[in-house]
């Protein structure tokens, strides 16, 4: 049974919650490493040590990519099926090049003209990240973590699928797609529609955290254990790149957020634990040259105008289950859990009146994505082999991170290793 | 539509003499049931009911006592004195009734005959024959005028609830003289016979009173003018230095009653002018059959005359527009203007276009409009046979209805159209020859333009026993299963490129006046690797008049195969020709093709006449020329065949030999590299003067140039300035007198339209230009081709409409203004009429969203490529991915 107090915190957690709203670790539609993570962290409620450090460090081996419509597909085609490069064209004032590129083809769209299919290959190759935790008294807990990662687009080839048969159709072929990259990349201000591959660092993030355990004199439930955290993100991620296609930011793209979260497991028998997360991130907006649709008919990947804008994020949320079977095997746990995370519509606003704010907003790529993974790890504590009065006490975990399936997200499989050192 | 109906002896369809039909509706409304109330006595016999009608007229507009805002107005053949309005109140049909007196100014008497009515909104008009004689023009004849309106009364029983008042309608005739409501026996007609100085001009003799007038008075009134026109045949009197006027102008005046005044004043007629409504001379004739006013889309207006100077039965084969004086304020509002006149712009408080004034009346024999002047005789010449019956004003459109002999070889019945050729100015400068407006060919009797629906209804069946008005009634409308008249023209070429991709990619017509063709007249479809060539009239026997739908089952011609596999989707044909021998050339994604014989000679132009072209072409094949691709355009003018592709505009002489190696000698006269464009759109060629439309600019033969000697290296080009342009001219339609867009140059010169249209942005607008003829001698200059005088703010031209969205395709025939586009991703492909004309005017350019659909349902992803008229029936035609569609 649930004490009153516990209830007050539960009650008090959520409440805080709505106040503080939310976002995991990046507003990419990919599952990022999230070190932070309660299904990855190491578990600090059974030691003393004043200062834990954790190195992760994961190996992509797959992607898994989902439409709108929740439909496993390409990395490229999360927002449309296929390109319109005809669209691309429009939207765009009387006397600028690019009308009279589209004046030049005078080709009408009819569903497969101007219409390309890309494929490329999207994963996170690589991803590690630091974490240092500094405990203060029994309860409370601050951290650092910072991730590094590693992306690449690979593999990326276009298929035209325009006809060669009406007088249309040729034009568009010699006028648009037989050049595609150059045109668009002399159009588009330097948009590269080719493979990239980037490296750099993601958002520090800073965290506060409050935990308790309640031990519980049940024949089931021995311990309710309560953690309450909040925190901030400094924007010292890589910055998404407009000029790359999908080449999302590291973390905020030089925006920051703060996040809070509650999580509440239950120790049942001596084996098992199960328990629940809920994380909230608020992103706050940031102004910055962004590729926006200057038509409705355009489709995300192939954006020729780069303007400035203000970008409201919509709301992140994360939540996570997890069961976990402890000591069943001395010093070992394995857990299994599951991950949700959804990022709301984010609202784009320009910040000129060259072109139409109805039809930027309008964009695929603005809408809600979601994330669904399943995380499998495995710990071994080794302080039952250095004993209690050891300098250090490493713990080694290894897991992997299988996305099963989301919404307009890339999403990467994973596996990985945590190396944790308690002193 | 309101149908009067007189039936022969015996008939019962008089019971029905009176009816309404609406759009849409399954049978007519009786207005002629057995009772109705009558001035307000419920339950009396209906005046029409069992009666003929012999004059019927419509007042349009709002009017409080009677519900329908278009009410019919009625002289019935055993009331002839009286005028009957008809209309609802509330849901019970109210007839009112008026006497109508003569014109006895001292003792008044009831008329003995209307012979012609005319409504305003308010007031009605009647030509009112004497008492006691049966000879309009006699003394006591005259003009009547009956006023309908309402005054609100008190019940006799008031009550606190103010909306008791009574709504009492009044319908009486007025005392014209003084526009006084007297006593019906006091009241009077406003004289109009044969000593009315309107129609009079004076001679040095006191007696040149009218020898006659005829008694086929026929009335006209124009709301936007306000003022009625009356015309009658005349003849002069004995003085040969007096004369007649046939046409004179009314106009009610509050509180003066209504007057009378002279279409032109006396001292603009001699004995050496040709003004078809005015002639000096001794027992000289002067006819009218039938007027109408046009208010042209340049904000002037013109009064169209069916008429002439003769006797009544040799003048009804001409049609003149004259134009008319249109200042409100001036004293000589609604007469005839001088020719050399002026137009002035009248712009509101905020710089807006407000409307175009021809100030200066024609006060003297130079400024009469003449009966031989292009902008004054419709469709540039008399018509060679036949009787025009009913002439219908629309837009820029006259369009008139022709009886002739059926038993004639030739006959030339039929629905024809001629429109206004415009100057720089906006005034009328010429017309187009008379063309084929519709399929029918039967002789009709009446033609109704729905400019909603851009359909035709035409009466017909004169003499017809059958008491169903709707079998005597035909509506056009857009069909892909033509009716026998266009021998299933649509469907056959539908099937032809039902499976050839991308269907139908170019459709032009080739009208008989086309030279090679020798009065013959082409309708050529093509499409991926085939022609089809469907031949669809021949000259009208010796007439140079427009030719009837004649399309024989084996003159519909297929070619594919052979060398046009090579030359992909054909975009282009033209008949060039060096007047011996004439040949068929094509063009497409891939290069050009000419149709030729297996010695390389075209057919003979002498042989052609009154043969099927698939006789006239059997055993001939296409052969490649040149190294082409990508040819957008290919026009034949003068000896000259011209090849545009998407990046030069070569030109080539034609002639026997030209084609013979396959490598005929061209010359490159320009490539876009010049121009810094990407691509040449399009382009028409007159004589000396072309017209160049890249996707960057419009260009014209510069000035003292000439594209038929052009090189390369001249650079013979100039910018044309498109007012308030949004990008480039995807296409051009030209208003030439032949009809020909080769002759957009020659003669009195044309009226461009420009679609100027965008992709990118989504934008289209439609941009009109007058081009000047040009002689042979004549230079190219500024002058030359400038925009016309569509205005929205002072001080710039404009566009004469601006269109929603983007459209691709265009057609207009002065009356509809038709626009389509292709399907484009999530925008369908639809075909749109202008609904509401006529209001298509200078300043008035925002009427997009106006335009609605035709009824023509497409796939969303289909092209629509072509747009126009078979000239042979007049018919209208969609072509493109779907195959073809022809409003008949």
């Amino acid at each position: 049974m649930i004490t009153p107090r516990i209830k007050q915190l539960i009650i008090l957690l959520i409440a805080s919650n709505y106040f503080a709203c939310t976002h995991g670790s990046a507003i990419a539609p990919v599952n990022f490493l999230q070190p932070y993570s309660v299904l990855l962290r190491p578990d600090l409620r059974d030691t003393c040590s004043p200062l834990t450090l954790a190195f992760y460090a994961e190996a992509g081996f797959s992607s898994n990519n989902y439409n709108r419509h929740n439909n496993k597909t390409n990395a490229l085609h999360i927002w449309q099926c296929d390109q319109n490069t005809l669209a691309m064209l429009k939207g765009f004032g009387t006397n600028n090049k690019i009308s009279q590129k589209s004046n030049a083809i005078a080709a009408n769209d009819d569903g497969i003209r101007g219409h390309i299919l890309a494929d490329g290959n999207l994963r996170v190759d690589f991803a590690a990240a630091f974490s240092a935790y500094w405990r203060l008294g029994n309860h409370f807990i601050f951290s650092a973590h910072l991730p590094f990662y590693s992306m690449r687009l690979s593999d990326v080839c276009y298929q035209d699928l325009t006809q060669n048969i009406l007088p249309e159709d040729i034009r568009v072929k010699e006028l648009l797609t037989n050049n595609l990259a150059t045109n668009i990349f002399t159009l588009g201000q330097g948009l590269d529609i080719g493979s990239w591959r980037r490296t750099g660092f993601g958002d520090i993030t800073v965290l506060a955290e409050w935990a308790a355990d309640f031990p519980q004199a049940k024949p089931m439930l021995k311990n309710v254990h309560v953690a309450l955290r909040g925190g901030i993100t400094i924007p010292t991620g890589k910055k998404g790149d407009e000029d790359l296609l999908m080449a999302f930011p590291f973390g905020n793209d030089h925006a920051s957020s703060i996040l809070g979260g509650l999580t509440l497991d239950l120790t049942l028998g001596s084996y098992l634990r199960i328990g629940g997360d809920v994380q909230l991130t608020h992103i706050f907006g940031s102004t910055r040259a962004r590729r926006i649709k200057t038509d409705f008919t355009q489709t995300e990947l192939f954006l020729l105008e780069k303007t400035d804008s203000y970008k409201d994020y919509g709301l992140t949320q994360q939540f996570s289950f997890f069961g976990e079977c402890i000591n069943l095997i001395p010093a070992t746990s394995i857990l299994i859990g599951y991950e949700y995370r959804k990022h709301g519509d984010d609202v784009l606003s320009l910040l000129s009146n060259a072109f139409s704010p109805a039809i930027s907003t309008i964009s695929e790529k603005l809408f809600d994505w979601t994330t669904h993974q399943c995380i499998i790890r495995a710990n071994f504590d080794s302080s039952c082999l250095l004993g209690d009065d050891a300098f250090v006490t490493p713990t080694i975990s290894v897991y992997t991170r299988l996305p099963f399936n989301g919404k307009r997200s890339a999403q990467t499989s994973t596996i990985g290793g945590i190396l944790s050192l308690k002193f | 539509m309101f149908f009067g109906m007189t039936a022969q002896e015996g008939s019962d369809l008089n019971a029905h003499s009176l009816c309404k039909l609406e759009e849409h509706a399954a049978s007519p409304i009786d207005y002629a049931q057995k009772t109705v109330t009558l001035n307000g006595q419920a339950d009396t016999d209906n005046p029409f009911f069992n009666n003929a009608i012999e004059h019927l007229a419509l007042m349009e507009g709002v009017n409080n006592g009677l519900n329908d805002t278009i009410r019919p107005v009625v002289v019935t053949k055993n009331q002839p004195h009286l005028v009957h309005v008809a209309g609802n109140k509330g849901k019970m049909l109210e007839v009112l009734s008026a006497t109508i007196n003569d014109a006895d100014l001292t003792t008044p008497a009831l008329t003995s005959g209307i012979i012609g009515i005319a409504a305003s909104n308010q007031f009605i008009f009647a030509a009112a024959k004497p008492n006691g004689s049966n000879t309009f023009g006699d003394l006591g004849s005259g003009i009547g005028y009956v006023e309908l309106g309402v005054i609100a009364a008190k019940t006799e029983e008031p009550t606190s609830n103010t909306d008791a008042q009574k709504i009492l309608i009044f319908f009486r005739q007025l005392d014209a003289p003084t526009g006084l409501s007297l006593e019906s026996t006091l009241t009077r007609s406003l004289p109009f016979d044969r000593t009315t100085p309107a129609l009079l001009l004076a001679g040095q003799d006191a007696t040149n009173n009218l020898t006659a007038l005829g008694q086929k008075p026929v009335l006209h009134w124009d709301e936007k003018l306000s003022r009625l026109f009356i015309g009658v045949s005349t003849c002069s009197g004995q003085d040969a230095t007096a004369g007649t006027r046939s046409i004179a102008v009314a106009y009610p005046q509050k509180g003066i009653g209504l007057n009378i005044a002279p279409i032109a004043p006396d001292s603009a007629f001699n004995n050496t002018t040709n003004c078809p409504v005015g002639v000096r001379g001794a027992c000289t004739y002067a006819s009218i059959h039938k007027l109408a006013v046009m208010h042209t889309s340049t904000a002037l207006s013109y009064l169209i005359v069916l008429g002439d100077i003769g006797i009544p039965e040799q003048t009804c084969r001409s049609v003149y527009a004259l134009p008319l004086v249109n200042s409100p304020d001036a004293a000589t509002h609604g007469t005839l203007a001088a020719i050399d006149a002026q137009p002035e712009d009248v712009f509101d408080d905020k710089n807006k276009f407000e409307r175009r004034l021809l100030t200066h009346a024609a006060t003297t024999p130079d400024q009469l409009p003449s009966s031989h002047d292009a902008a004054v005789l419709i469709g540039g010449k008399t018509l060679e046979s036949g009787t025009i019956t009913t002439i219908v004003s629309s837009g820029d459109s006259v369009y008139i209805t022709v009886a002739d002999d059926k038993t004639n070889k030739n006959n030339f019945s039929g629905i024809f159209c001629s429109r206004a050729i415009f100057e720089a100015s906006g005034k009328i400068k010429g017309w187009t020859c008379w063309q084929r407006a519709t399929i029918a060919t039967e002789p009709a009797i009446g033609l109704i333009a729905n400019h909603d629906t851009g359909l035709f209804t035409i009466l017909s069946h004169e003499n017809s026993e059958n008491t169903d008005i709707q079998q005597g009634m035909r509506k056009t409308e857009w069909k892909q299963e033509t009716k026998e008249e266009h021998h299933n023209l649509a469907s056959l070429i539908t099937t032809e490129f039902a499976t050839t991709p991308g269907g139908i990619v170019h459709a032009q017509d080739f009208p008989y006046a086309t030279k090679g063709l020798a009065g013959q007249s082409l309708f050529i479809a093509t499409g991926v690797e085939k022609v089809v060539v469907a031949q669809t009239g021949t000259k009208n026997g010796p007439y140079d008049q427009p030719q009837k739908f004649n399309l024989q089952t084996d003159a519909l011609s297929t070619i594919s195969g052979g060398q046009l596999t090579t030359i992909g989707a054909i975009t282009s044909c033209a008949i060039a020709t060096d007047n011996n021998q004439s040949w068929l050339i094509v063009g497409g994604s891939f290069g050009a093709t000419i149709l030729t014989s297996p010695d390389n000679s075209g057919w003979a132009v002498k042989n052609a006449a009154d043969k099927n072209f698939s006789a006239i072409i059997a055993g001939f094949t296409f052969k490649k020329f040149g190294d082409y691709r990508a040819v957008k355009k290919i026009i034949a003018d003068d000896s000259y065949l011209y090849i545009l592709t998407d990046h030069q505009l070569d030109r080539l002489a034609i002639n026997a030999t030209a084609f013979n190696n396959g490598t005929p000698d061209a010359t490159t006269i320009t490539d876009t590299s010049m121009h810094k464009c990407e691509r040449f759109l399009d382009i028409i060629v007159s004589g000396k003067c072309a017209l160049l439309a890249t996707n960057k600019h419009l260009l014209r033969t510069a000035n003292g140039h000439d594209v038929r000697a052009a090189q390369q290296a001249d650079n013979g080009w100039v910018r044309v300035e498109i007012p308030e342009s949004v990008g480039p001219v995807i296409s051009f339609e030209c208003i030439t007198t032949s009809a020909l867009t080769t002759d957009f140059a020659r003669g009195i010169g044309s009226t461009i339209h420009l679609l100027n249209a965008n992709y990118a942005t989504n934008e289209s607008q439609l941009v009109r230009f007058a081009v000047e003829g040009l002689g042979e001698h004549d230079a190219i200059t500024d002058a030359t081709i400038c925009p016309l005088a569509d205005v929205f703010k002072k001080g710039s031209s404009s566009s004469l409409i601006c269109f929603d969205t983007f459209r691709n395709v265009l057609a207009t025939d002065g009356a509809r203004y038709l626009l389509g586009n292709s399907g484009n991703n999530k925008s369908p492909c639809e075909l749109r009429i202008l609904a509401g004309v006529p209001t298509v005017r200078s300043g008035q350019r925002l009427l997009g969203k106006r335009f609605k659909n035709v009824l023509l349902f497409f796939t969303p992803t289909a092209s629509l490529n072509a747009l126009g008229t078979i000239s042979a029936s007049g018919s209208l035609f969609a072509a493109g991915s779907f195959g073809m569609r022809i409003h008949e």
